[in-house]
């Protein structure tokens, strides 16, 4: 308790502003709207697919039919923590939020099933480009962090994927990461960049990614996808 | 070419000492309750001392930790650090 050095006579309750208010100059992670699956992946498109059967965000469920006939069309097998990403990954040892994996590489496991669910093509673009996001710290909320057009705000994560008896149940942890992400993409400041994701053919997509912003870290996560 | 995230936001925050230039804001579609918005603030601001106290410019409104959907708005940021309360003539005393 600190004491007035100086007798004064106070009309009322005052309040001074002392403490000064700063905000974070954290790293934002821009990440690719699309990404080619690749051989190594088909394991975890396969296995999202077989776990959540619709799309956890919308809740639209793909028919039966479909399933039998290996129909997936507008379904996608998105990323949570985006692989493009791995050599954050393996700094930040994020490997450690997956636990069905325990002989596989760090590297390897940005592929488990627990850093993916089964999206709606339309939400997953918004999901990679941070607009919608998902709070596993408030009973696993849907957040739009754009105009809500699809009425997708305030829905609750499908329990399909986040079982905890099931061992290949989402991590929260890449829950959390990507809704940090969100915030920071989305409220700080005058918020970053929206990139365009509807580019005409024969777009030169390199030359686009060098007149934007963030360069070097959209090659850098451009590069891998072209390898 | 990229595009805004800010044109949309119905909900902007100031430092309340410095309120010429918003420290950010976003869309508030309904889902996000005060409790929510603390903890969004809590990622984003570094405060230096003491805790904060968030408060809407127009109604006065002071955020709290509840599941109340947030009012759409402009919300001021203070940082009480240091709070006089009134005494008995010649002393005061500040609480921290």
């Amino acid at each position: 308790m600190l004491y007035s050095s100086s007798p004064q006579i106070l009309s009322g309750p005052l309040l001074i502003l002392l403490a000064s208010i700063q905000v974070s100059n954290e790293p934002w992670i821009p990440r690719l709207v699309f990404h080619e699956i690749s051989g190594r992946e088909s394991s975890f498109r396969d296995g999202i697919r077989d776990r959540d059967r619709k799309c956890v965000i919308s809740g639209t469920s793909i028919p039966e039919i479909h399933i039998q006939a290996n129909n997936w069309t507008t379904f996608e097998a998105a990323h949570i923590f985006p692989p493009e990403h791995g050599r954050l990954w393996i700094e930040h040892n994020y490997g450690q939020w997956i636990t069905d994996m325990d002989d596989a590489t760090e590297s390897s496991k940005i592929n488990s099933i627990q850093n993916g669910f089964l999206l709606r093509e339309g939400v997953q673009q918004m999901f990679d480009g941070y607009l919608i996001s998902v709070n596993p710290d408030d009973g696993y909320k849907v957040v739009v962090f754009d105009t809500d057009i699809d009425g997708y705000d305030g829905r609750i994560l499908d329990p399909v994927c986040r079982n905890p008896a099931d061992p290949h149940c989402v991590s929260d942890e890449s829950l959390r990461w990507h809704f940090r992400q969100s915030v920071l993409a989305n409220v700080r400041g005058a918020g970053e960049p929206i990139f365009e994701h509807d580019h005409p053919s024969g777009t030169d997509m390199m030359d686009k990614i060098l007149a934007s912003l963030y360069t070097q870290e959209r090659f850098e996560s451009e590069l891998p996808s072209r390898l | 070419m990229s595009t805004s995230r800010s044109l949309p936001r119905n909900v902007s925050f100031y430092n309340a000492t410095h309120l010429d230039v918003a420290l950010g804001g976003f869309v508030q579609n309904g889902s996000i309750t005060e409790e929510n918005f603390l903890d969004i603030l809590g990622m984003l601001l570094i405060i230096e001392e003491g805790p904060i106290r968030v408060q809407e410019r127009m109604s006065g409104h002071i955020v709290s930790r509840t599941g109340v959907p947030l009012q759409t708005g402009v919300y001021d940021i203070y940082c009480d650090c240091m709070c006089f309360i009134q005494v008995p003539p010649r002393y005061s005393v500040a609480l921290c």
